[in-house]
């Protein structure tokens, strides 16, 4: 058992987990999403890209640029949300939520690429 | 120091500053994330005693300015005790890895082995996406210096290779006709020669003129053996060497004292053959003193290495007495009357009977020696017909001064031969032909250029005729009808002018016709050598069917 590929799995499937957990409910409804899970989806996804650098198979490359596209579609989420929540006065609005929960479903495709490209690589490797 | 061993590649060298960057990176990610967080859940008490949490906005820009040492104060109310015990637990590790992270990425950045790969691959690009035919020049030395400048001057294109990474930061900074993309590596290493454009089609040429015969003779394999369509051009001072190279079949081997031998004894035996040589090489003539008035005499060779031997065999050769001064002449093989000394102090001069000799060679490769032997001829005798041997640039300005009749300038030698061999191959034919032409053919065309002379720059020039190097008379061979030598070298409008033109030589099917007489019917693909003012007028002749049809009809 290599502990470094248990960290970098660890990362890439709970990156997709939190996502998945933040998307689902009612698009419009803030109450059916936590900001605490867009922010851990947040965090958990900048890990998971920082330990994808440096990978030197196409894969590796592929996985990486599937990381960057699930960062940048949370991040906008997020920006979304802020400028939802803080700009414009009061809470969110419903249109503003339905396009953060769309962000973020865009990232969770995103998402799910980079744990089937890590499950290809994993079964890639001979016994 | 640098991290990176020399060998890596510049996709290994990425790699690695990437992994190296993950740590940092990770870290950073990590102690935001706490801090950040904790504000968030920790409550706060506003002025009217509410309490409030903070958001996730105000959380990061809090921690962004407490972690980079900004400091904007509390916002948007003053902080509770708790908020204030949270914030300084979370300032130290914050502004610590920040000052980690940033440090070391600002590292991996400045490293030299990283700057180079991306220098290198920066390199590699502009090669890539030259357009034009481009010569690969590998040394850049005084030789590379003259043979880039010429080229550019030329709008033709060239990419530089030197050892030297200092020289390659001369080249940056100089202010050459066009960009000139130069690279700090050992051109004998192929990986090099192929970043530097060799298996690139717009390829044509590869001039290796390094100080080394050993790394010249390294590039010439290297090129013969991955693009052997390419020509290449050597410099080359040793003997052994020359026939090494020759032996894979090298296209031009440019031995700069074989060169300037022959150009010697072409000026020294037939100064008339040697006028026009100069005006078709260089456009000008040289005022060489006393040149038709040489007296046969004795010579002396000071100094029997690779130029002394060639001069010497060569003069014996045209019958001329000589004698040979040298420090160490069984260990050079020189005649057994050569006299030992360096011919720098005046008995050794004496002993070579300097008082009776017509000409003094100094041909050592110190130049300081030459010098001095040079100085303390002309005190002996004034009378003599000097040639210098000059080794190194910088002191053109003394050689200058001891008012030698020729110089050997190894740099403008090899440069010149080289531009000439590749751009202008026809002119090297028509040269070695040189010496078998009849005098009053050669003072005819010598006449008729420094006629042209008088009135414009002399250039030598090639044109193939195909449909690249003259459309209007290719078109018209094509169609099956006769053109003339003469019809490309008449003024088109006022019939009685000759252009200011000259034709030197024709080559067709690898035979070479020398001065061809001007009714010489041409023939699709035939390669015309010309010199002299290359006019406008000359130009449309070969590619503008209506002005060429002037002339035939």
């Amino acid at each position: 058992m290599n502990i470094s590929k248990v960290i970098f799995g660890f990362f890439v499937m709970l990156a997709l987990t939190l996502n998945f957990g933040f998307y689902v409910g009612d698009i419009h409804n803030p109450a059916d999403h936590n900001i605490y899970e867009l922010y851990a989806a947040i965090i958990v996804n900048l890990i998971a890209t920082v330990l994808k650098f440096g990978e030197r198979s196409h894969l590796g490359a592929m996985m990486l640029s599937s990381s960057l596209v699930a960062v940048l579609g949370l991040i906008a989420a997020a920006i979304v949300w802020a400028y939802g929540a803080h700009v414009e006065e009061g809470t969110i609005a419903a249109a503003s939520m339905a396009s953060v929960v769309s962000l973020s479903a865009g990232a969770l495709l995103a998402n799910i690429i980079s744990v089937t490209l890590l499950v290809i690589e994993s079964s890639a490797i001979r016994r | 120091m640098s991290v990176f061993t020399k060998t890596r590649s510049t996709d290994t060298v990425v790699i690695y500053v990437l992994r190296k960057m993950r740590m940092p990176l990770i870290a950073l990610i990590s102690v935001f994330a706490v801090a950040v967080l904790g504000l968030v859940l920790i409550p706060g008490i506003d002025p009217d005693g509410n309490r409030w949490y903070m958001s996730f906005l105000d959380a990061f820009y809090f921690v962004s300015y407490m972690a980079t040492t900004i400091g904007f104060g509390e916002i948007p109310y003053p902080f509770s005790p708790a908020q204030r015990l949270w914030v300084s637990l979370m300032i130290y590790p914050t502004v610590i890895i920040w000052l980690y992270a940033f440090g070391t990425i600002l590292t991996l950045m400045q490293d030299p082995t990283f700057k180079m790969a991306l220098t290198e691959s920066a390199y590699g690009r502009h090669v890539r996406r030259i357009k034009s035919p481009f010569l690969l020049v590998c040394g850049y030395g005084d030789t590379g210096h003259l043979l880039v400048r010429h080229r550019t001057q030329n709008r033709q294109q060239v990419v530089v290779i030197d050892i030297a990474q200092e020289v390659i930061n001369e080249l940056s900074i100089e202010d050459h006709a066009m960009f000139v993309p130069g690279l700090g590596a050992d051109a004998s290493q192929s990986e090099h020669l192929i970043k530097a454009g060799l298996g690139h089609a717009k390829c044509v040429g590869v001039a290796a003129i390094t100080d080394d015969d050993r790394v010249n003779l390294k590039i010439a394999i290297n090129c013969k053996l991955l693009n052997p369509n390419i020509e290449v051009a050597c410099r080359v001072e040793r003997k052994e060497v020359e026939a090494n190279m020759a032996s894979f079949g090298t296209d031009h081997l440019i031995n700069p004292f074989d060169i300037f031998t022959e150009q010697m004894m072409l000026s020294l035996f037939s100064p008339t053959h040697f006028m026009l040589y100069q005006l078709i090489t260089e456009g000008v003539i040289h005022e060489e003193r006393h040149l038709s008035q040489v007296p046969k005499g004795l010579w002396i060779i000071c100094g029997y290495g690779r130029l002394g031997r060639t001069i010497h065999q060569q003069l014996l050769k045209h019958g001329v007495e000589t004698i040979t001064v040298d420090v160490e002449p069984e260990r050079r093989g020189a005649p057994s009357d050569c006299i030992l000394g360096r011919g720098t102090e005046a008995n050794t001069l004496e002993e070579a009977q300097i008082g009776r000799a017509v000409g003094i060679i100094a041909a050592t490769a110190d130049d300081a020696d030459n010098l001095s032997i040079l100085m303390t001829a002309k005190e002996l005798n004034p009378g003599l017909f000097i040639v210098a041997r000059q080794n190194i640039k910088a002191n053109e300005a003394l050689f200058k001064a001891i008012d030698a009749h020729k110089i050997m300038q190894n740099n403008h030698i090899v440069a010149r031969e080289v531009t000439a061999r590749l751009s202008t191959p026809l002119l090297h034919q028509f040269i070695s032909h040189i010496s078998e032409l009849e005098d009053h053919q050669v003072e005819t065309s010598t006449q008729q250029l420094l006629h042209i002379g008088d009135v414009g720059d002399i250039r030598t020039w090639q044109v193939c005729l195909d449909d690249d190097g003259a459309a209007a008379v290719s078109a018209i061979l094509q169609k099956g009808e006769v053109v003339h030598l003469n019809d490309l070298l008449q003024h088109p409008w006022e019939k009685s002018k000759q252009l200011p033109i000259i034709s030197l030589c024709i080559e067709r099917e690898h035979k070479v016709m020398v001065l061809p007489q001007l009714n010489t019917p041409l023939q699709l693909g035939d390669t015309i050598l010309f010199c002299g003012n290359d006019v406008s007028i000359g130009h449309s002749l070969l590619h503008h069917h209506e002005t060429l049809m002037e002339n035939l009809t």
